[in-house]
């Protein structure tokens, strides 16, 4: 199976370090990381610093935090489902709350929702979605 | 009587001679009332709406005309104010079309005196009529005092739901941001805690390791206490509406739904049917779930838990009950187990937080909550009960 090449949206030291290390520990090793929802639509679109897809790949999964600066995790979500050309594109939402809009608002717009800390559990369903998209 | 400059108590007259109206004005003004003369009842109308304490006619003033237009300034007073009519006829009044009202409605309050007219006939009539005009105006104060009384309490009951609509909204976004920004260095803090016990377990002594798991606990329990106040927070706040509810289905819904619960079924007997009852739906799961948890946290020790959900009808009422034969409770701590933060006996699991949210759930569904020890023929058991209002019609 292909590695899937993971886009981390994080900007808190802390949940970027305890994330990283649960995909690690699960074998997931292509992890890129932006801080904030601007630098994730740059990236997503291979924009300003990003414009080198070599150093930047384009991203199969997206694990993207709610509440982050600039334009907010619900929102990026949404931008991505806007657009056709990143159907391929696994899109994960990451909040620190079980908040049913939230919620809600968050399924509408991504292939699921998850309750920090990200789990080996939930790092497997992601997987698991993944080769089902590849195969 | 007080002292007549006010306008509200001058004397308004008709009498289409001068002579007339002269000479009753001089009465009038001889005997301390104030009076203004007028020659037909248009020019009169005009001085009305300034203030009249009484209106004063002469018979022949009252053409057919006149009276049309007397009779549509009498209806058009605000609803405190009949002004008293005095009216001079020419005498013979009685056998005249035998009308002794002169053509004025019922509700007009009419004096009638007849020529030769006495002056202190006419000054008792004046008076008579000023004082019941009086009354009119005590009234009309009274409606307008009311009248400022509700207007404020108006703008005091728009201002103090304005006030709870900013609360709620900030009690909302409040929960909101404890649910976000509160729990997040907890999940950090076990979270670290965790990756120093997988990373370096090897390199720690036990002791080191028994400190990391503490700090692991300490923050799971954290956690879930702000959980459980959040909880307590929507059920507080949150919108609820109440309909029928087949409390069966709830109760399979809750022995399925959660998987603490779940594992222990078999300790759980439920004698159906339950019944139908008005509530909200999610309120009254969170009241099961609540109250069978603690149920199965509170088995005594070295026993299987016995726990078994039964209903009776009381009156209007539909009692929903939990009756286990756990550790039970001292009678002396059967209320106060409700409250907020309560823990009864040291060292029991729990945030202290799932009664007062049982309660609350209750509470919103205008229901009663309680507990009833019991002392059964082998063995002691702890009736936890709610009180529902019964759906109409079952």
């Amino acid at each position: 199976m292909k590695s899937p090449i993971i886009l981390l949206v994080e900007d808190n030291e802390d949940d970027m370090y305890l994330t990283r290390r649960a995909l690690s520990k699960a074998g997931l090793k292509s992890v890129f990381d932006v801080t904030d929802g601007q630098e994730a639509v740059d990236y997503i679109q291979g924009g300003r610093k990003y414009s080198d897809r070599t150093v930047w790949p384009f991203p199969d999964i997206i694990l993207l935090d709610l509440k982050i600066p600039e334009i907010s995790g619900h929102e990026v979500a949404e931008w991505i489902k806007s657009r056709p050309e990143y159907d391929s594109c696994l899109v994960y939402i990451l909040s620190s709350s079980g908040e049913t809009r939230d919620r809600d608002r968050a399924i509408a717009s991504s292939q699921g929702y998850f309750v920090k800390p990200l789990t080996a559990a939930h790092i497997e369903t992601i997987c698991q979605h993944f080769q089902d998209t590849e195969s | 009587m007080v002292s007549y400059p006010q306008i509200d108590l001058r004397i308004l007259l008709v009498a289409p001679t001068g002579a007339d109206s002269r000479n009753v004005v001089n009465i009038l003004e001889r005997s301390g009332f104030a009076a203004e003369a007028f020659r037909d009842i248009t020019r009169l109308v005009a001085a009305f709406a300034d203030g009249c304490g009484v209106v004063l006619i002469t018979e022949e003033a009252l053409t057919i005309d006149q009276r049309t237009v007397l009779a549509h300034m009498l209806n058009s007073q605000p609803k405190w104010s009949n002004v008293p009519i005095v009216l001079i006829t020419s005498g013979g009044a009685e056998q005249a079309n035998g009308d002794k009202r002169r053509g004025f409605a019922n509700r007009v309050p009419v004096t009638i005196l007849e020529r030769p007219l006495r002056s202190s006939t006419l000054i008792s009539a004046i008076e008579a009529a000023l004082g019941s005009r009086e009354q009119q105006y005590e009234i009309r104060d009274l409606l307008k005092e009311r009248e400022a009384i509700l207007n404020s309490l108006e703008e005091r009951v728009t201002e103090r739901t304005a006030k709870l609509t900013a609360m709620v909204h900030e009690m909302e976004s409040f929960s909101y941001s404890v649910s976000h920004d509160l729990r997040a260095p907890l999940r950090v803090i076990s979270g670290y805690a965790d990756a120093v016990k997988e990373d370096f377990a090897a390199k720690l002594p036990e002791e080191g390791l028994r400190l990391l798991e503490k700090i692991s606990n300490a923050a799971r329990r954290m956690d879930r206490l702000t959980q459980d106040l959040l909880a307590y927070t929507r059920v507080a706040n949150g919108e609820i509406t109440l309909e029928p509810i087949n409390v069966d289905e709830i109760v399979e819904h809750v022995l399925d739904g959660y998987p603490s619960i779940q594992e222990a079924r078999h300790h759980i007997r439920v004698r159906k049917p339950l019944g139908i009852c008005v509530g909200h739906a999610p309120s009254l799961e969170q009241i099961l779930s609540n109250l069978l948890e603690n149920a199965l946290k509170f088995a005594r020790p070295g026993s299987d838990p016995e726990i078994s959900i039964s209903s009776a009808r009381i009156g209007d009422h539909l009692r929903l009950s939990i009756t286990d034969k756990g550790i039970g409770i001292e009678p002396k701590d059967a209320q106060r187990i409700f409250g907020m933060f309560e823990r009864i006996g040291k060292g029991t699991p729990g945030t202290g937080i799932g009664l007062a949210i049982v309660r609350k759930c209750v509470q919103r569904m205008h229901g009663r909550v309680g507990l009833t020890p019991r002392t059964g023929d082998r063995q002691e058991s702890t009736e936890f009960w709610v009180e529902l209002e019964l759906a109409k019609g079952t």
